[in-house]
């Protein structure tokens, strides 16, 4: 799946949230970074377990709060996850290049967000 | 609730009401409501309506009116009497007198 | 919590439960924003538990949460609000239809899609608080309407009991009647009443009430203690019947009367005297010949009309041992069936009219009624009743029950005596008519009474004690004078009396008062009592007597204003009794129980 023409933050929606939360945009800025590494971590245990259910709720989770910042490519990637968690029950191991993926986008919106604050 | 008195719409009638008690108490009320009229009327209309009681003064009361309104030339007529007050009149005659309805 | 009343929507505490930190953040900070005062949560079971603990007014649930996920927490949130409307609203990611769809089935009111955007949130809320208001309203309403109808209900349950009280002193449990009243027919104003009278006769009265409900049912309670009260004390039917109509003329509002037949029926003369106002016509079926004769309503309903215009006469039928008289109000002629057609007279009459034998007939009516109404329809209005003549011994067991003639005046006499201060002041009349309206069927001549009275006591105070000569009359101002004169010789009255006696005695089927005066005066009989003369100048002269009216045929007739009194005593009275000297008048006035 090509991400390329996607960009990792939306900066109309950026400009929205800080609009809206002011101050409170750096405590966002920290919650998605330790949110989203507490996800990746039970996201991996989850995929080498092949818990399909626990994947699907942690990447459901991460896609929704990624929507709300304006993250639209690491949210396909969990929207992916999803999907994945759907199709191929039983062979989740797999799909570690994709998680591996998923986790380098989130880096990049980390960046982008620290830099944006 | 004692005499009263109004003229008719035909202007030529006065009518009387009498309520309660039909008796020598009212003598003076009831001369009053026919002698103190400057008009003169053709025919009276007494109204016992709310009469209650009466006794022979009233009797004689209504034979004072008659001869005022002319003897046997007045036309007097008793109006809504009760059936009791019918039966005193008939006792004494007085429908030869008047006109008992 | 506010009922009714309009709080700032700002005041809305909101239930926010995500497990997302960004979102939660996100979404408190566009509440916040809006005013709203924020709860968080991070999963389901927080969730319940600061829903019990703060009662939002409104939740937000993100859909899959860890520990317990949004739509299970819908679930146990509506269980614990009960009655009271709270929105649910889920916040998802979810875009698959029937993903969104299940989150309504799971009890959510709406959805919310991420990424969120603070107009749809704030138009959302605003609308579901304006739902939330209209459901309070309407609950609060409905609330409302639960407690008036509880209230009307109650108050139903202890006017029964009062009016239970009141009909239960009847004797509606005798073996010569059937009756049958429903329920709602009571509250719709029927009422059925019966007594024995000392009178040996048994009253029955069956009224209708115009209206429904309560107000219809209150008037039959003057009327039921004015029935019983007179009946116990012998009083006859047109009598009670006259006071019932002046009661209820004097209390009910217009608009509200009472259409009512009674029955007086003698269980010793084999008649009943029925008076009927405005009641369907019941009827009399004879047992011999299997055959009904109408009792037609001929009067107006009780408390229409004042006294004086008011018929209280009843009429008199002929009734055999075994005939029954029977009574129903409309409602059993408007009885509906469940496609609302009326039972109606025909029906009625049909019924009648088929030969059955008397004591068929009530089931027979009844019966068919019941049936015409169906079963559950719940609108029976239906009064009946039926009332035998009993046979010579049943007549007898029951006249043992009916009450002594104790609660009124039977045999009895009084004397008041009037001296000078008080003849001065005091009009003996109305006093002496109430005393004589405590005896039954005196009642009903009060106005001839009072002439009686008026004559014997105006003769006694002005010929006996102010010795007044009635020749005075001979001429309208001498009419005029006489008063006068008896005006001033009251006034400068000096000694003098009236005594006035009565004497009651009963005798069969009816009874005697014997009404004297006495004066001081020093009568007029001076020598020979039967001298013409000497009563003309005395002014009590019987003129216009019989001899005398024939007179009048070919003479003018002279009225006189005066010597009208003593004829009209011996018209009304049974006797007249002129004791010498003259100073003592007496009228014996009698009465009959007889038809």
């Amino acid at each position: 799946m090509m991400m390329t023409n996607m960009a990792v933050l939306d900066k109309d929606v950026i400009a929205g949230l800080k609009d809206l939360l002011g101050e409170g945009f750096v405590v966002l800025v920290d919650r998605f970074a330790s949110d989203g590494a507490e996800r990746f971590e039970r996201m991996q245990k989850a995929l080498a377990a092949n818990d399909a259910e626990a994947l699907y709720g942690e990447a459901h989770g991460l896609k929704g709060s990624c929507r709300n910042v304006g993250a639209m490519m690491l949210a396909q990637y969990c929207q992916d996850l999803e999907q994945a968690c759907e199709d191929e029950q039983g062979q989740l191991p797999q799909h570690q290049t994709l998680l591996d993926q998923a986790n380098q986008a989130f880096e990049q919106v980390n960046a982008a967000l620290a830099a944006a604050r | 609730m004692s005499v009263s008195s109004s003229r008719l719409n035909d202007g030529k009638t006065l009518m009387i009401e009498v309520g309660g008690r039909f008796d020598a108490s009212v003598l003076d009320e009831f001369r009053e409501c026919y002698e103190k009229t400057s008009v003169k009327f053709d025919s009276y209309e007494v109204n016992l309506r709310d009469a209650e009681y009466l006794d022979s003064s009233a009797l004689g009361m209504l034979l004072v009116l008659r001869d005022f309104a002319g003897g046997d030339k007045a036309s007097i007529l008793i109006s809504n009497c009760s059936s009791e007050v019918k039966r005193i009149f008939a006792i004494s005659s007085f429908e030869k007198l008047f006109d008992i309805q | 919590m506010s009922i009714c009343t309009e709080p700032s929507v700002k005041t809305v505490k909101i239930l926010v439960a995500e497990d997302s930190a960004v979102d939660r953040l996100i979404l408190e900070k566009i509440l916040t924003k809006n005013g709203y005062h924020v709860v968080l949560a991070a999963d389901g079971e927080e969730a319940i538990a600061l829903f019990k603990q703060e009662s939002p007014e409104m939740v937000f649930l993100d859909v899959i949460m860890p520990r317990l996920n949004g739509m299970e927490a819908a679930k146990a949130i509506r269980a614990h609000s009960g009655d009271v409307f709270t929105p649910i609203v889920f916040l998802t990611s979810l875009v698959a239809p029937q993903s969104l769809a299940a989150c309504l089935e799971a009890g959510g009111d709406d959805f919310l899609s991420k990424p969120y955007n603070p107009i749809v949130i704030e138009a959302k809320v605003k609308a579901f608080y304006r739902m939330r208001e209209m459901h309070q309203t309407m609950q609060h309403q409905r609330d409302q309407i639960e407690r008036n109808n509880q209230n009307l209900i109650q108050e139903q349950a202890i006017a029964k009991q009062v009016f239970d009280k009141i009909t239960d002193a009847g004797a509606l449990d005798l073996p010569v009647i059937q009756y049958y009243m429903s329920a709602l027919a009571v509250f719709n104003g029927d009422v059925l009443l019966c007594d024995l009278s000392p009178s040996g006769s048994l009253f029955m009265l069956l009224g209708d009430f115009t209206g429904h409900g309560l107000p219809a049912a209150i008037g039959s309670m003057p009327l039921a203690s004015i029935f019983h009260g007179m009946v116990k004390k012998g009083f006859s039917l047109g009598d009670i019947i006259r006071e019932l109509n002046e009661k209820l003329y004097h209390t009910l509002p217009v608009g509200l009367f009472c259409c009512a037949t009674a029955v007086d029926l003698s269980l010793t003369k084999r008649r009943a005297l029925i008076w009927s106002g405005g009641l369907p016509d019941g009827c009399i079926y004879h047992a011999k010949t299997h055959s009904s004769v109408p009792i037609r309503s001929t009067n107006l309903p009780l408390g229409i009309l004042a006294n004086r215009e008011f018929d209280h006469t009843p009429k008199r039928y002929d009734i055999a041992e075994h005939d029954r008289i029977f009574l129903w109000s409309d409602g059993i002629l408007e009885a509906r069936s469940a496609s609302g057609e009326m039972f109606g007279e025909k029906r009625l009459q049909s019924i009648l009219d088929s030969g059955l034998p008397v004591e068929a007939v009530f089931d027979s009516i009844l019966d068919p009624v019941k049936r015409h109404l169906g079963e559950g329809v719940g609108d029976d209005d239906v009064s009946m009743v039926s009332l035998e003549m009993p046979s010579a011994e049943q007549a007898q067991e029951l006249l043992s029950r009916a009450p002594k003639s104790r609660g009124s005046l039977a045999d009895w006499a009084m004397e008041l005596k009037l001296n000078t201060s008080s003849l001065k002041t005091f009009e003996p009349l109305q006093l002496l008519l109430n005393v004589i309206s405590e005896v039954p069927h005196l009642r009903q001549s009060s106005s001839v009474l009072y002439t009686v009275m008026s004559e014997l006591f105006n003769n006694a105070v002005e010929h006996g004690v102010l010795d007044l000569p009635s020749s005075l009359k001979s001429s309208p101002e001498g009419f005029n004078e006489y008063y006068t004169l008896r005006k001033e010789r009251l006034a400068a009255l000096q000694a003098g009396w009236v005594t006035i006696e009565f004497e009651h005695a009963l005798q069969k089927n009816g009874g005697l008062l014997t009404i004297r005066f006495r004066d001081s005066g020093k009568g007029f009989i001076q020598n020979d009592p039967t001298d013409q003369n000497a009563t003309d100048q005395s002014g009590v002269a019987i003129e216009n007597s019989p001899q005398e009216s024939k007179m009048q045929t070919t003479q003018p007739i002279k009225a006189q204003y005066f010597g009208r009194g003593l004829k009209l005593i011996e018209s009304l009275c049974e006797q007249i009794n002129i004791c010498a000297p003259g100073n003592c008048v007496e009228a014996v006035f009698k009465w009959s129980t007889e038809d």
